[in-house]
């Protein structure tokens, strides 16, 4: 497994949880950004990402919508406006469970919405379900 | 057929033509035949005289002849000298006679001197009779007396003898013989014949044998024999018989005779008869009657033939007659019925080109007029009636009995009746009784006054009273006698309630005005002359012979506004655009007023205005009221303008503050949240990665940090669940409750499928409500009938609805653990809880929000319990407010 999952999370304790998480899911690199801009940088090779252009870009994107700076919507708006990124598929990763957010984030071309449950097992399991399914089951162009 | 048809009449007429022929014919034939006999009569008469006259002079001559012999002086001297009795008497006397006497003898052929001593005879022309006894003989008897002529037959053949006696001259009277001169009977034919008369030295005679072939003359002794030969039998003489009228007219009655009668052949024979008295003979002269009236038999054949020749022509005539003009004159008559029956597209087969021709040609010709009249007749009747229907009057025609002879559809609509069950009907029949004599009376009066005459005629119909007004008048026929009675009538209720309703509109107009202070005028053009309603004299004050023209009308209004008002009228009429102004006037009575004056120009044919006519209000009280309300409106819009911006400002503050409110629970939920997710997580890697160094009282405690973070997320969620129902819309749709329920309540068994459950929802309970909302109140309800009856044996959880004050009322009723009623209305409040939450487990949030909710949807919510009996929550819905 060579995917790579782009994680976009601002908690370095919550980033632990989600990588833990992941390990079932048996993926390449999780490459960590902790903030938007930091995100946006890595996607588009910008900021220290500059020069780093023959990296691959990653297969999956795993979004938190509360980040400091860009918030998560903006960053969706951006990954879907480039003609590169707009079909890496973003999962929503957020602990909200508000109607406006959902809508909102889907309206902007999110794949996936999840909410991070409170209880870690349940976190653990949705979290695995949606990697493998963007990145072994789902085709992508 | 007729009983007398042509066919009988020509009959007829043929017989009366043929009678007088018939008749004309049997008197010629009469006549000819009356002539013809009166003719032969005399000619035969006539005949029969010449031939007796012949005889008779014959006979006559032959009696002088034989007394001149019986005194011939050498016969008597002879007889005298020689005596009688001595031969050589008789040679002498025989030859004398042979030479000297015999050649005078015409007819008679032989003559005898007869010895009256011996009765012998002496001398004869005929020498072999000479000594032949014929003393017996009657001739020779009385030829010794006297001359006489007797009939005798000497060797069978009849003769006639003349005897006359030979008296001596030397013995005075002494007959010395008789001399006899013989005539043959046979001999006389020539009398008949006419060979006497050509021997006496007749040059002709005219017999009439030839002119009739059965012609005969003959003789007949008395004793009714033949004397003279038959035509028609041989060997008559003196052997046939003829018993004859003639024959016996002449022997009993000696009468000649003449006519038609049965001669001895038993044939019809014309005849005439000459009798000879001393002799008892009679000529009979005949002829047969078949041939003398042959000729008009003959006469009456050819008369009998042109009669049958007449008639075959006539007959003949009769039958073209008959055939041709009567059957044609048939064929009319029956085309002429059929004509009469209606069929006017018949067929005449008749070609003639004579008078019938011509008249099945009239009669085509007339049945396509009938047809042409009839179409256009029942086109004209179809149009009348068509007319008659479609009038927006009831006609009606009843006869002089009163019985409905026509009705249009009209009438027949207005009784709802078919106009045939109409007909024959009186008013009587129809209406009742009063109506029916009130109709009845007004039929008379118009029949008795003989010309239209109006009624205004009330009936009750279905829908209430009509009220009619009626033109009634009799009908004439063509002789002027009435023979019905017409009327028209029209229902003229709605008419009667429009005058009634224009009377009340007028009233009311006048009132109207009166009350709101609004006159109608009308200015005329021409005249300059106003006229103007009771209320404008009121608003103006003025009385109405002081107010009504132009002029006045101006100088009542306020000189500052004259010249306005002026030139709004002039613009008024001449461009047409309609008055309205308001003007100040001057009343009556010096006060100053305020109007409104509004009108139109009606205009003439030609387009010229004619009239203005409009209104006028008094609007002072209006105006005054206007200027207060304008006032206080600018006082108003000021202060509403102040407490718009307070308000906005208000507005502004809250929207701020709701705002804020917003974001702090946003991130109240979020990052409440998110240090949660830590610890749990974090937990329960302590629990597996470190396992085998905790003991049992760590790993009891880390379960309790991460109960208790679970009750925290609860808690997070029902707190945000509680906001979000105090600020969301509520949308308002039909709901089904009790799938909501039955849902809810299959959610819950799935998550508990070892609990002993008796579940009831009432099936179909709909509401009007927000769908979500309504989820949560009863996921709240009955997620808390579950909970609470949970140590119950068998849980026994009912949701549905009941009446209660004419109002719905929903509940959830459940067995389990209840609470006192005192508390019944501290659950409603948020984070009120009456158990533990090791027993029962919940945040306090639930009933709070399910009261929200229902508070949203303009309903109540409230419980009824008995601690160890259970609860029922009730609730209500009203549709809910937004």
């Amino acid at each position: 497994m060579d995917e790579s999952i782009l994680l976009v999370e601002d908690s370095p304790d919550a980033v632990e949880l989600s990588k833990l998480a992941l390990k079932e899911c048996r993926t390449g690199d999780v490459i960590v950004a902790t903030d938007g801009q930091e995100a946006l940088d890595y996607l588009f090779r910008t900021g220290r990402y500059t020069g780093k252009e023959s990296e691959k870009l990653p297969d999956l994107i795993l979004l938190d919508l509360r980040l400091p700076g860009l918030n998560g919507f903006e960053v969706l708006q951006k990954i879907r406006s480039d003609r590169h990124t707009k079909y890496i598929p973003v999962v929503i990763l957020t602990v909200s469970n508000l109607k406006s957010d959902i809508i909102k984030a889907y309206d902007l071309g999110a794949n996936s919405y999840i909410k991070k449950s409170i209880d870690f097992e349940e976190y653990s399991i949705s979290l695995q379900t949606a990697c493998k399914y963007w990145l072994s089951i789902n085709i992508r162009p | 057929m007729p009983r007398f048809s042509l066919a009988h009449k020509v009959l007829t007429a043929f017989i009366i033509i043929l009678l007088p022929i018939l008749l004309a014919i049997l008197a010629v034939f009469l006549k000819n035949r009356s002539e013809i006999k009166k003719i032969l009569t005399a000619e035969l008469s006539q005949i029969a005289n010449e031939r007796e006259a012949y005889i008779l002079m014959y006979l006559e001559m032959n009696k002088k002849r034989m007394v001149d012999f019986a005194s011939d002086g050498f016969i008597v001297n002879t007889l005298d000298s020689l005596g009688a009795g001595e031969k050589k008497t008789g040679d002498v006397l025989t030859d004398y006679l042979l030479r000297y006497k015999a050649p005078l003898l015409t007819m008679m052929y032989r003559l005898n001197i007869i010895s009256a001593s011996d009765g012998r005879v002496l001398a004869s022309t005929d020498p072999a009779l000479r000594g032949m006894d014929i003393s017996q003989e009657d001739y020779f008897r009385g030829g010794l007396k006297d001359l006489s002529i007797v009939e005798t037959s000497l060797n069978g053949e009849p003769e006639i003898a003349i005897t006359a006696p030979i008296y001596s001259r030397r013995e005075k009277g002494k007959v010395l013989g008789v001399i006899i001169g013989f005539t043959p009977l046979s001999k006389f034919a020539e009398f008949f014949s006419g060979e006497y008369i050509r021997q006496l030295g007749a040059l002709s005679f005219i017999f009439p044998a030839s002119q009739w072939n059965t012609f005969e003359i003959y003789l007949v002794n008395r004793d009714k024999l033949m004397l003279t030969e038959s035509r028609f039998i041989k060997n008559a003489v003196l052997k046939q018989k003829i018993d004859t009228p003639p024959v016996k007219a002449c022997l009993e009655e000696r009468k000649e005779i003449s006519g038609t009668y049965i001669d001895y052949r038993g044939e019809e024979v014309e005849g005439a008869s000459m009798c000879f008295p001393t002799l008892g003979w009679t000529l009979v002269a005949e002829v047969d009657v078949k041939e003398v009236f042959a000729p008009v038999f003959r006469n009456q054949e050819y008369a009998l033939a042109l009669l049958i020749v007449v008639t075959g022509f006539i007959s003949l005539l009769v039958l073209y007659f008959v055939r041709h003009i009567i059957s044609n004159i048939r064929t009319l008559v029956k085309v002429s019925e059929e004509i009469a029956a209606g069929d006017y597209d018949i067929r005449i087969p008749i070609s003639t080109h004579d008078e019938i021709g011509v008249l099945a040609e009239s009669f085509k010709d007339m049945a396509s007029k009938i047809k042409r009249r009839t179409s256009e007749l029942e086109e004209s009747q179809k149009r009348l009636r068509s007319i008659l229907d479609n009038m927006g009057n009831i006609v009606y025609l009843k006869d002089l009995e009163g019985r409905h002879i026509f009705v249009n559809s009209m009438f027949a609509n207005l009784l709802e009746k078919r106009s045939e069950d109409i007909y024959g009907k009186t008013v009587f029949d129809i209406f009742p009784k009063e109506i029916a004599e009130e109709l009845n009376s007004n039929d008379l009066k118009a029949l008795e006054s003989d010309r239209a005459t109006e009624f205004e005629e009330t009936i009750y119909l279905e829908d209430g009273l009509h009220t009619f007004l009626s033109i009634k008048f009799p009908l004439k026929d063509m002789l002027g006698r009435k023979y019905a009675i017409c009327g028209v009538s029209t229902d003229i209720t709605a008419l009667k309630k429009t005058e009634e309703a224009l009377r009340h509109s007028q009233e009311r107009l006048q009132n109207a005005q009166k009350i709101a202070h609004i006159g109608n005028w009308e200015l005329d053009i021409q005249t300059d002359y106003i006229y103007m309603s009771d209320e404008v004299f009121r608003i103006f004050g003025r009385m109405e012979t002081e107010f009504n023209t132009n002029e006045e009308f101006i100088s009542s209004i306020h000189p500052m506004d004259r010249e306005q008002i002026i030139n709004a009228v002039k613009e008024t009429l001449s461009s047409g655009t309609p008055l309205s102004i308001d003007a100040r006037i001057i009343r009556g009575d010096g006060a100053e007023r305020i109007v409104h004056l509004q009108g139109e120009a009606d205009r003439d044919e030609r387009g010229n205005p004619a009239r203005l006519s409009g209104t006028v209000q008094d609007i002072t009280e209006r105006k005054m009221a206007e200027e207060e309300v304008r006032k206080l409106n600018i006082e108003l819009e000021r202060r509403v303008e102040e407490r718009t911006i307070e308000l906005q400002k208000a507005m502004n503050a809250l929207t701020a503050a709701n705002k804020e409110i917003e974001t702090f629970t946003y991130s109240v939920a979020h990052d409440l949240r998110s240090p949660l997710r830590l610890i749990d997580g974090f937990s329960q890697l302590l629990i597996k990665k470190q396992k085998d160094k905790l003991d049992n009282s760590g790993k009891d405690q880390l379960d309790r940090i991460r109960a208790s973070v679970y009750h925290m997320g609860r808690l997070i969620d029902d707190l945000l669940n509680l906001y979000y129902v105090m600020r969301s819309e509520v949308s308002l749709e039909s709901i089904d409750l009790s799938a909501i329920a039955f849902s809810i309540i299959t959610d819950l068994r799935k998550a508990n499928p070892e609990r002993a459950v008796k579940i009831s929802v009432q099936e179909h309970l709909r509401a009007e409500g927000d769908e979500k909302l309504l989820r949560m109140a009863l996921e709240n309800l009955i997620g808390n009938a579950w909970k609470y009856s949970s140590r119950t044996e068998i849980t026994d959880i009912a949701f549905g609805s009941k009446i209660m004050d004419e109002e719905e009322v929903f509940y959830v009723r459940d067995n389990g653990i209840g609470f006192e009623m005192k508390h019944a209305e501290r659950i409603f409040e948020p984070f009120e809880r009456l158990h533990s939450a090791p027993e029962y487990p919940g945040t306090g949030v639930g009933l709070a929000t399910v009261r929200r909710i229902i508070e949203r949807h303009g309903g109540r919510v409230w419980a009824e319990s008995e601690p160890g009996k259970g609860s029922t929550f009730y609730f209500t819905l009203k549709g809910g407010h937004r």
